[in-house]
């Protein structure tokens, strides 16, 4: 007898139904775990899609050097001992050299690509920085802004002595297995190379290092909180601008209808006023607002008629008149300066900050100003290529500005709603966040403000602010309930297989018997 | 038959109410997000470590702080360089050691230490080593007017052997060698990474060699040419004497000897240019001194009469210099005679202030009142039949004219 005469013998013996039921059960159990493990992965996918992901590729375009970055590099008097006047066009080319190095630094940790390393480092820098591509990875620092100060040039233009007197970067750092950000200040002492007619960083030297964790509280400002705000919220822009504002406006005519009639406020440039609005206009507004009883209103800045880069001055003397009017209609102003949808990218960082600083010189000390909201909604930013961390890390730099410009005034975070309030890692003086019952006897409320018709608290921060009342997690979003999902998915499938396999297993098996018979 | 239908349906059924599962589900369950996580614990972690340390050293950390048996990660930043150290922690300390570094990274060194979300900074000082052979020398410009005034510049990026600059204040000597071997020794300190000597040119043209050392450092020869600067007054002569005006021969002009105010010769290769006006019309010529020497190859004019040339050397302009040419033509034989198409004219043998013939192809000018006739020569003569038979015909060659009246 053969080996292959054994086993057919074994498989004859044991009865056709047995033998189905195995094949169908081995082969359901294969096809329902190939099944649960795509499923699996998929679930898997969509997490790192939907974090760091897309954060890697956010950054990857920052190192194109957007012009935002460029305009971040401010460059004090030169050194006047220095042999040679700098070139206007080598100070630009100086000035990207530095900017590039920067961005092939957080290059190389994020994708470990060296190419661009030859391009704009040579000698030690170059050997050390290849030789250091592991340390690197995972761990890439993003720039914010860069002071420069030339402190020597070459009599034959072919050296550079630079000084870094600030460079504001964001250091990436592992923290367990979550990433953190650290908002670092460092200076640095360099030597720049001219070679094949490109400036090359042949030596930096680190000088210094501050910086701060974007976690915990802000500055507290010095001034009191004024409690029992209330109000709707206020959008300036030119009436002349229809075409542009066309979408906007359309939502306003609905909050004019269905809020107080004040949401927005479209200003007349053809009545001749010198700033091209209505101050007439936003006066008989602002007098409805206090006839429904509001006393206070919330501005909205972060709209298009603060749009240039600077902004206008007669677009901050606008500003100026509307906190006056509000000022003698006995009105509380709460500027808020940043939607929560813009990605705020750290290449931008800088620009934001002199946007601030635009603002705060008007606003700071006004009589009219009772808080300043940072930002609203900086939550929804997330997973657009943005990570929470990253939105710490960009309240923390904006609101250490604020508070720099302006030290008295007290600061608001506005979240999504309580459950992202509480778990903020980074709060300011006053926290504000969507909730239904704007008439809820709290303690804690020290105001209310409404946006797009949804009532919103705004309430004391204090260190336990992860710890607001009633903060409940969606049904959905519990981790628990997830498995649960994915559990009833997967067992759903390998049933499905199960009676699909048997079907076609039938199937062949009927034909056999047609032919056999 | 029936059976069968109903054994097809429930598939069927429960594959729909799978795929309806499997699409809430991933709607609504987003993947296995992980729950936020707590909040960093800032500075729960203190750092000790030494405030300074050489690259060659090196040198401990000891973190506090964190919970014993939990993991402690370090992060050594030292600017280009990044190391991760860990250790389990102790009761009380963990004590990392960090070896001595391998590449460039001196200056302020971060360290970051975690634990699980309790985190600790702090920095030290990396002090870079001595300097190392060769220093790196960067010489320019190459070329500098040896007048005392212009000057050329060594700048000098001393490094240790792990390619660090050296820390400021490092003091850098120099040793300039001027042409006629006379030395000058001088000393500055490096400042921002680097350290430069701007050397001024000596009065006498030549090569001058640098060189640099710092410690027991140095670096490879560097050297500039010192030249002549603007060359002071100078003139500029025929070399030949002049031949008449015929319009084809050449005469060679040179200038005297081309020197600075310090009697320094130009180099070769200094452009000079050369402007000639009057009977040439306006001419501009170029060419380079050799040995200190212009020469340019004027052709002279096709008529008699005087021509100024000035030479340009870098801006120094010659004293302008009139040289007379004289007519070429020694005799301009004409005659007339009727033809039947109109008169002919026959000139020549016309001959040479050299007595010969005048070049082949010279053009002699036929005028006659209002009309120009042009012919050329031909070993001294030519033949032209004009249609006039009234008046008088005048032939001009090589500004020299002669009259006939027509037949």
């Amino acid at each position: 007898m053969t080996e292959e005469s054994d086993r057919t013998s074994i498989a004859s013996s044991i009865p056709v139904s047995k033998r189905r039921f195995i094949l169908r059960a081995g082969l359901a159990t294969v096809i329902g775990s190939f099944g649960l493990v795509i499923l699996l992965a998929m679930s898997q996918l969509l997490a790192e899609v939907s974090e760091s992901g897309e954060t890697n590729d956010v950054f990857t375009e920052a190192a194109e050097l957007p012009p935002s970055l460029i305009d971040a590099v401010v460059w004090l008097p030169d050194n006047e001992q220095s042999p040679r006047p700098l070139e206007p066009l080598t100070r630009t080319d100086v000035a990207a050299t530095w900017l590039r190095a920067w961005a092939q630094i957080a290059i190389v940790a994020e994708t470990g690509e060296t190419e661009g390393i030859d391009i704009y480092f040579s000698n030690s820098a170059r050997e050390a920085i290849l030789a250091s591509v592991e340390g690197w990875q995972d761990l890439p620092v993003h720039q914010i802004g860069h002071e420069l100060y030339l402190s020597f040039y070459s009599e034959d233009g072919q050296v550079i002595g630079l000084t870094a007197t600030k460079a504001n970067l964001l250091r990436t750092e592992i923290v367990g297995d979550q990433k953190e950000y650290f908002n670092a200040q460092e200076s640095y002492e360099a030597v720049l190379i001219l070679e094949d007619g490109n400036w090359r960083v042949q030596h930096w030297v680190r000088r210094s290092a501050t910086g701060r964790w974007p976690s915990g509280p802000l500055p507290s400002a010095t001034d009191g909180i004024k409690e029992g705000l209330a109000g709707p919220t206020i959008t300036l822009f030119e009436a002349d601008s229809s075409d542009r504002h066309g979408e906007h406006e359309a939502d306003d005519a609905e909050l004019l209808t269905n809020e107080l009639e004040t949401d927005d406020l479209a200003t007349d440039s053809a009545s001749g006023d010198d700033l091209g609005v209505d101050l007439a206009i936003l006066e008989a507004e602002l007098e409805a607002v206090v006839a429904s009883g509001e006393r206070s209103v919330r501005l909205d800045l972060d709209s298009e008629l603060f749009d240039s880069e600077p902004i206008a001055d007669k677009d901050l003397a606008l500003l100026e008149g509307f906190l006056d009017l509000a000022a003698q209609n006995g009105l509380s102003v709460v500027p808020s300066f940043f939607h929560g949808e813009t990605p705020h990218l750290p290449s931008r960082w800088d620009a934001d900050v002199r946007r601030l600083e635009s603002f705060v010189a008007v606003l700071a000390g006004h009589e009219a100003v009772a808080l300043y909201e940072l930002a609203h909604k900086p939550d929804l930013a997330v997973g657009d290529g943005v990570d929470t961390r990253l939105v710490d890390a960009w309240i923390s730099h904006i609101g250490h500005a604020v508070h720099e410009f302006d030290s008295s005034t007290p600061m608001l975070i506005t979240w999504s709603n309580r459950e992202v309030a509480g778990n903020a890692k980074l709060y300011a003086d006053l926290v504000a966040f969507g909730y239904p019952d704007p008439s809820l006897d709290h303690p804690e409320i020290v105001g209310t403000f409404t946006v797009d018709e949804v009532p919103h608290v705004i309430v004391k921060s204090t260190e336990s602010a992860g710890e607001l009342p009633d903060a409940t997690v969606p049904f959905m979003t519990r981790p628990l309930v997830r498995l649960a999902v994915v559990a009833v998915l997967g067992i759903g499938f390998i049933f499905a297989l199960f009676f699909v396999s048997r079907k076609l297993l039938s199937v062949v098996v009927a034909r056999r018997k047609r032919s056999g018979s | 038959m029936s059976s069968r239908s109903t054994l097809s349906r429930k598939p069927l059924g429960l594959i729909a109410v799978a795929i309806a599962l499997a699409v809430i589900g991933v709607l609504f369950s987003g993947g296995p997000e992980a729950a936020p996580a707590p909040a960093l614990e800032v500075d729960q972690l203190s750092i000790d470590l030494p405030a300074r340390a050489k690259t060659t050293d090196s040198f401990e950390i000891a973190v506090a702080g964190a919970d014993p048996g939990e993991n402690v990660e370090v992060l050594v930043d030292a600017g280009y360089d990044r190391r991760k150290f860990s250790a389990v922690a102790g009761d009380k300390s963990t004590t990392i050691t960090v070896p001595p570094m391998t590449y460039a990274g001196s200056g302020v060194t971060l360290v970051t230490a975690h634990s699980g979300r309790k985190v600790g900074r702090a920095s030290l000082e990396i002090d870079p080593g001595v300097a190392v052979s060769p220093l790196d020398l960067y010489l320019g410009p190459r070329t500098v007017i040896a007048d005392a005034d212009h000057f050329s510049m060594l700048v000098s990026v001393p490094k240790d052997n792990l390619g660090n600059p050296v820390s400021n204040g490092t003091s850098v000597s120099y040793l300039v060698t001027r042409p006629s071997e006379a030395t000058e020794e001088s000393a500055r300190e490096t400042e921002g990474l680097l350290s430069h000597l701007v050397v001024y040119s000596s009065t006498v043209t030549g090569r001058t060699r640098l060189a640099a050392e710092s410690g027991t450092a140095t670096g490879p020869e560097r050297s500039f040419l010192e030249v002549a600067g603007v060359p002071s007054s100078f003139t500029i002569e025929p070399v030949d004497p002049l031949p008449p005006a015929d319009g084809s021969a050449l005469v060679r002009l040179r200038s005297d000897r081309l020197t600075d105010e310090f009697d320094n010769e130009l180099p070769d290769g200094t452009a000079v240019f050369l402007d000639a006006s009057g009977a040439t019309g306006i001419r501009r010529l170029r060419t380079v001194t050799i040995d200190a020497v212009a020469e340019f190859v004027l052709e002279v004019p096709d008529q008699p009469g005087s021509v100024t040339i000035v030479a340009n050397a870098s801006g120094t302009m010659s004293e302008p210099n009139t040289l007379q040419f004289a007519s070429a033509v020694d005799e301009l034989p004409i005659e007339t005679s009727a033809h039947e198409d109109g008169t002919l004219v026959s000139i020549g043998r016309v001959i040479s202030a050299r007595q010969n013939y005048v070049p082949d192809g010279t053009v002699a000018t036929l005028s006659i009142g209002d009309d120009v006739y042009e012919v050329p020569l031909e070993l001294g003569q030519a033949e032209v039949v004009v249609p006039q038979t009234q008046g008088q015909v005048t032939v001009d060659v090589l500004g020299t004219s002669e009259s006939e009246p027509l037949q």
